[in-house]
């Protein structure tokens, strides 16, 4: 049995001018995540993980190629559209936590709710599901800045699952925090979407955070040049040297 | 500091605005005493009353001059704290960094009080030639150098106030990664400091004071004169700690949107910045409420005093004259305030532009984030007019009674109100507020969320 791909994209090309130079910063990338799938892209700097990402996320338009979700054409859609999209089927985590500090915890966990117009109801059931699962219980009516690191991240996650998307969109989730919080953080987040189906497309340099992932793609120079699937911490570290080494 | 930003324009044309008024007022007043004697209206009363106000509307000026530029310093160096920042990491000391905007600020107050000159005594030229008969004026009084004088201090302890929070900017914070980890801790509500307690009180008993010592003698004004600018510096410093309470409490009456819910949220949060954008709208409509009241007010007293006596119509033109001379002042001082106002609302808006990115990655559509940051105008500019205009009304009432309350029978002067002209104020600075907050924000909406998110 086949599997509708979640996400594709087809013939990704970004370009823009830089001084008198074009810069490709995606130059040809063909992708098809399934439901689910966990994927980590990496890449050294310039590479065009992020430039990547925020194509696939509607956040940037594509100079050439389409992106599909859920078979829908984000490439055609206007803001308004996108903006709709994003709210209601995508989930984003930064690397700087980026919660509202002057929203308690639990209001920045509906903030996608608040943003519908007629408002939605949350689904109390799966608020408390979530702030269970990522221990934030207790901790729903304080302020961001009360937290710590890993509180605040894990806020973020709940948050990007609160609308049940279908695709979750990670920018070096574990670059503000230390080892051991990073690890946790990510054991969740791998754990929850397994549980919900949802699609988690993760960029980062941390070899031991791309562990995580199902699987592992490498970018050089706005192509993907390797695969590596359920792979161990050394593997990808390896293949990132390689990389590095021979560009 | 050699590159002139937003802020140092707007510093430069409030001095010039400040002494180009205080040029032409000088004049005006002289101009206006001599007229008034040669109407025969009783010369002792007109040329006190003339004085008192005179001096009352500089005191004003200068009052507001420098809220508004404080402000300018204070927004343009949080701006600025990143090439601090970058500066001090290269080896400035704080110290060094503070003086160089002291410095500005005295450059700006001598180039701005040069540009005023010239411009005040232009406007005198011109009303010296349109103006027929014996209303000739001079070009210039030298009086005027007392209010430029002031107008100088205003600017340098404007630019050194301002500037105070060069001295919390850490060097580390130019180095990119350590900028990228603030969580915006929120300062806790701000006390109500000894100091705004002591001004506010002093300028609450001075104003009213006065109207009660009116009842016996004009020269209560003098101490209406006192208490005035006491309790304006008051209101200034009490607005960050009492402001966002009477937000708190007109939010009761306010119907509440989801958005609204957000907007009022942030300004309860902020109540450093809420406050001190408060505290110019509330001096603005309150100086601008206090003399379209007291003139008001004034004029019906002064006329019908002298009804039915054969001064009567010489009484109704100098009042007449002297209205339209206030309602000229009083435009004045406030297109300054205004433009303080816009500036202070501007740059908190631009300032906002990484949350406005976040918010629509999030997925907020357009409208609502407009929404949501006319919400927060509309709730600061209402709970800051209504304040104005209680403040103001007092105020004006209080010093008309001082003047005239011993010459009535009734020994107390009814407060004249035109509420009309009191509506088109307060719609004024709520299109000013709301307006001076959306138009940053077209220019944040306008990219993509991204590009807001990244810089």
């Amino acid at each position: 049995m086949t599997t509708t791909p979640v996400l594709q994209a087809r013939g990704l090309r970004r370009s823009y001018q830089s001084g008198p130079q074009t810069v490709h910063a995606v130059d040809g990338i063909d992708l098809a995540l399934d439901p689910g799938e966990f994927i980590a892209v990496m890449g050294p700097s310039g590479s065009g993980k992020s430039t990547l990402m925020h194509l696939l996320a509607g956040l940037d338009r594509p100079t050439a190629g389409t992106v599909l979700l859920d078979g829908d054409d984000l490439t055609a859609m206007d803001d308004e559209e996108l903006t709709t999209v994003r709210r209601r089927r995508m989930g984003f985590v930064f690397q700087s936590f980026n919660l509202v500090p002057d929203l308690t915890v639990r209001e920045n966990l509906r903030l996608p709710l608040s943003f519908e117009r007629p408002v939605v109801r949350p689904d109390g059931a799966w608020e408390a599901t979530l702030a269970d699962r990522l221990g934030l219980e207790g901790l729903l009516e304080r302020l961001p800045h009360e937290l710590s690191g890993g509180q605040q991240q894990r806020v973020a996650i709940a948050r990007a699952l609160v609308r049940t998307p279908s695709v979750v969109f990670a920018d070096e989730p574990t670059g503000n925090l230390d080892v051991a919080t990073g690890r946790a953080v990510l054991s969740l987040l791998g754990e929850l979407v397994r549980g919900t189906g949802c699609t988690v497309v993760m960029v980062t340099h941390d070899a031991t955070a791309a562990a995580h992932a199902d699987r592992a793609l490498f970018l050089r120079d706005g192509r993907v040049v390797d695969a590596l699937d359920d792979a161990d911490d050394e593997a990808i570290a390896r293949t990132m040297l390689d990389l590095v080494r021979a560009s | 500091m050699r590159r002139r930003g937003p802020g140092s324009v707007t510093s430069l044309v409030v001095v010039a605005l400040v002494t180009a008024y205080a040029t032409v007022l000088l004049t005006t007043i002289v101009m206006l005493g001599r007229l008034s004697r040669e109407n025969g209206f009783s010369g002792a009363t007109s040329r006190e009353l003339l004085a008192i106000l005179g001096t009352g509307f500089l005191v004003v000026a200068v009052v507001v001059s420098a809220t508004v530029l404080t402000n300018a310093y204070a927004v343009v160096t949080a701006s600025r704290a990143r090439d601090v920042a970058l500066r001090r990491l290269l080896g400035s000391s704080a110290a060094q960094e503070r003086r160089l905007v002291v410095r500005d600020g005295l450059r700006t107050g001598v180039l701005g009080i040069g540009a005023g000159l010239l411009g005040g005594m232009a406007v005198n030229t011109v009303i010296g030639l349109t103006a027929g008969g014996g209303l000739r004026s001079g070009v210039i009084e030298p009086a005027v150098i007392v209010p430029c004088a002031g107008v100088l201090l205003t600017a340098v302890l404007a630019a050194w106030r301002g500037s105070s929070a060069v001295l919390d900017v850490q060097p580390a914070q130019a180095l990119g990664a350590a900028a990228a980890v603030e969580t915006g801790a929120p300062a806790e509500p701000p006390r109500w400091t000894a100091v705004a307690q002591v001004l506010t009180v002093l300028g609450l008993l001075g104003v009213g004071g006065a109207a009660a010592v009116g009842v016996l003698t004009p020269q209560a004004a003098y101490l209406g004169l006192l208490g005035g600018p006491l309790l304006a510096f008051g209101v200034v410093l009490s607005a960050p700690a009492l402001f966002p309470r009477w937000l708190r409490l007109l939010n009761r009456v306010w119907r509440t949107t989801p958005s609204g819910v957000l907007a009022a949220r942030r300004l309860d949060h902020n109540p450093e910045r809420t406050g001190r954008t408060a505290a110019g709208v509330v001096v603005i409509v309150s100086v601008v409420t206090m003399f379209v009241v007291a003139s008001a007010t004034l004029e019906t007293a002064v006329n019908r005093m002298y009804e039915g006596t054969a001064d009567a119509e010489g009484a109704a033109e100098t009042t007449m004259m002297l209205a339209g001379v206030v309602a000229v002042m009083v435009s004045a001082a406030a297109l300054i305030s205004a433009i303080g106002l816009c500036q202070t609302i501007g740059l908190g808006a631009r300032m906002r532009r990484r949350e406005t990115g976040l918010m629509r990655v999030l997925g907020q559509s357009r409208r609502d984030v407009r929404a949501v940051t006319v919400g927060e105008s509309a709730r600061l500019g209402l709970g800051a007019v209504t304040a104005g205009l209680l403040l103001g009304t007092f105020v004006g009432w209080a010093g008309a009674q001082s003047l005239l309350g011993s010459m009535v029978r009734e020994r107390v002067v009814m407060p004249v109100v035109p509420w009309w002209l009191l509506l088109a104020l307060a719609v004024v600075t709520m299109l000013l507020a709301v307006g001076a907050a959306l138009a940053p924000l077209h220019e944040n909406l306008r990219s993509t969320p991204l590009a807001a998110l990244r810089g």
